[in-house]
């Protein structure tokens, strides 16, 4: 299978990445193969695009939101431009009609849905945006910073993201995260954040990037059903020391990732088959596996080195 | 004197703009062509579906699924690695 062309990747060890975010390093430490499939042959099922796209305007929906709010819109004036906003992202022009998808919990009007009830229920929301040195709002902020590991051929590895938004309650200031999910907001879902490679690496980026004494993170959960979508808020804390042990072991991952990069093997953890939208594919016999890849999968490459204004 | 004619009705008047005030039809058209007060009916039907929710849930006709909880675990005769590893004879 061809390896695309990715900015993230080593020029020197084919198929090594060297910037590495949340997203692909999850999808590393959940299985070599999959990481494989999605990161190195940059590979995707078609449902994933819906789920991509439904977080990435839920995501900037709120982000612009918040922008307004800190230019001084009044919370109606901001809900309009965002909805506004919303619509026309979920509207074909070319085509002349919505956004259409075959999922019931992702579709334009659950979007819209969830965006309204989302700042509807935070119109009054302690939690003030951090106002950086620049005068500006800390809102989606990228991150790109270079860690002290290098491989064998002396790149160093760089860790990259996005942070939805820092804030202060209560004189304190967190990291202030935003999920969609489809399932039930108990304290089971919550507990899922630690440990959590995601929420450590924002929790590191914080205090590491920004300097700030950031005391965790904040996380605003959206549970989207088809007939209502439901919040929840919890506090996500991280140690110093829980960041510190996180950063060796993603010192630990990449001598693993290079290991696997130079042999051309990422093998599979059979273990997080369960629910793994490559099921299909990992299940059938390695001479045929290609074909069902290039049948099944669409390719979407995946960058975190590019900003996220420039994927949508 | 004369009566005033009556007006003709809106809908056979061809000058009189077509108005488009359900959410369905607000959903079908191109957003950019969207008024102020076409965005504003598109929330108060999320604030009327969110009110409606929340009544539903307050009357218990919604209700949120129970976490799964697993069986309580007998811990009389956990065994350490070490005596696993001697029964085994490793």
């Amino acid at each position: 299978m061809e390896i695309p062309a990715n900015g993230a990747f080593s020029s020197i060890i084919p198929g090594l990445q060297i910037f590495w975010d949340s997203t692909s390093l999850g999808n590393f430490k959940k299985c070599p193969r999959y990481y494989q499939v999605v990161n190195v042959f940059g590979l995707a099922g078609r449902e994933s695009n819906v789920h991509l796209k439904f977080g990435i305007i839920y995501h900037a929906a709120l982000e612009r939101y918040d922008h307004e709010k800190f230019a001084g819109a009044s919370h109606e004036d901001a809900l309009r431009i965002v909805v506004k906003w919303a619509l026309e992202q979920t509207w074909d022009s070319s085509l002349q009609r919505p956004w259409i998808t075959d999922i019931p919990e992702k579709t334009r009007v659950t979007l819209l849905r969830s965006i309204v009830w989302y700042l509807d229920e935070f119109q009054n929301d302690n939690i003030k945006t951090v106002k950086l040195a620049n005068g500006l709002p800390a809102l989606e902020l990228s991150f790109n910073f270079q860690t002290d590991f290098e491989n064998s051929k002396g790149e160093f590895y760089n860790l990259c993201g996005h942070l939805d938004r820092i804030g202060e309650l209560e004189g304190q200031t967190f990291i202030n995260d935003r999920k969609t999910t489809g399932a039930t907001l108990d304290s089971n879902y919550f507990a899922n954040f630690t440990p959590d490679n995601q929420m450590s690496l924002y929790g590191f980026a914080g205090q590491i990037v920004y300097q700030l004494p950031v005391a965790g993170i904040i996380l605003d959960a959206c549970q989207t059903a088809v007939g209502f979508s439901r919040f929840g808020r919890q506090f996500i804390p991280r140690t110093r020391a829980q960041l510190e042990e996180w950063y060796e072991e993603f010192q630990m991952y990449t001598h693993i990732a290079e290991y696997y990069a130079v042999h051309g093997h990422w093998p599979m953890n059979e273990k997080a088959c369960f629910r793994c939208e490559l099921r299909p594919i990992c299940s059938k016999s390695p001479e045929t596996r290609e074909q069902w890849m290039k049948a099944g999968l669409v390719r979407k490459v995946w960058d975190p080195t590019v900003p996220r204004e420039k994927e949508r | 004197m004369a009566n005033d004619p009556e007006p003709p009705p809106a809908a056979a008047n061809p000058l009189t703009e077509a108005t488009v005030d359900s959410i369905e039809q607000i959903f079908s058209m191109d957003p950019r062509d969207l008024t102020p007060p076409q965005t504003d009916i598109v929330i108060a039907k999320m604030r009327e579906w969110r009110v409606n929710f929340k009544k539903a849930e307050a009357e218990g006709k919604i209700t949120v699924k129970a976490p799964l909880k697993s069986p309580k675990k007998d811990v009389s005769d956990r065994r350490d690695l070490s005596s696993l590893a001697d029964e085994l004879g490793l």
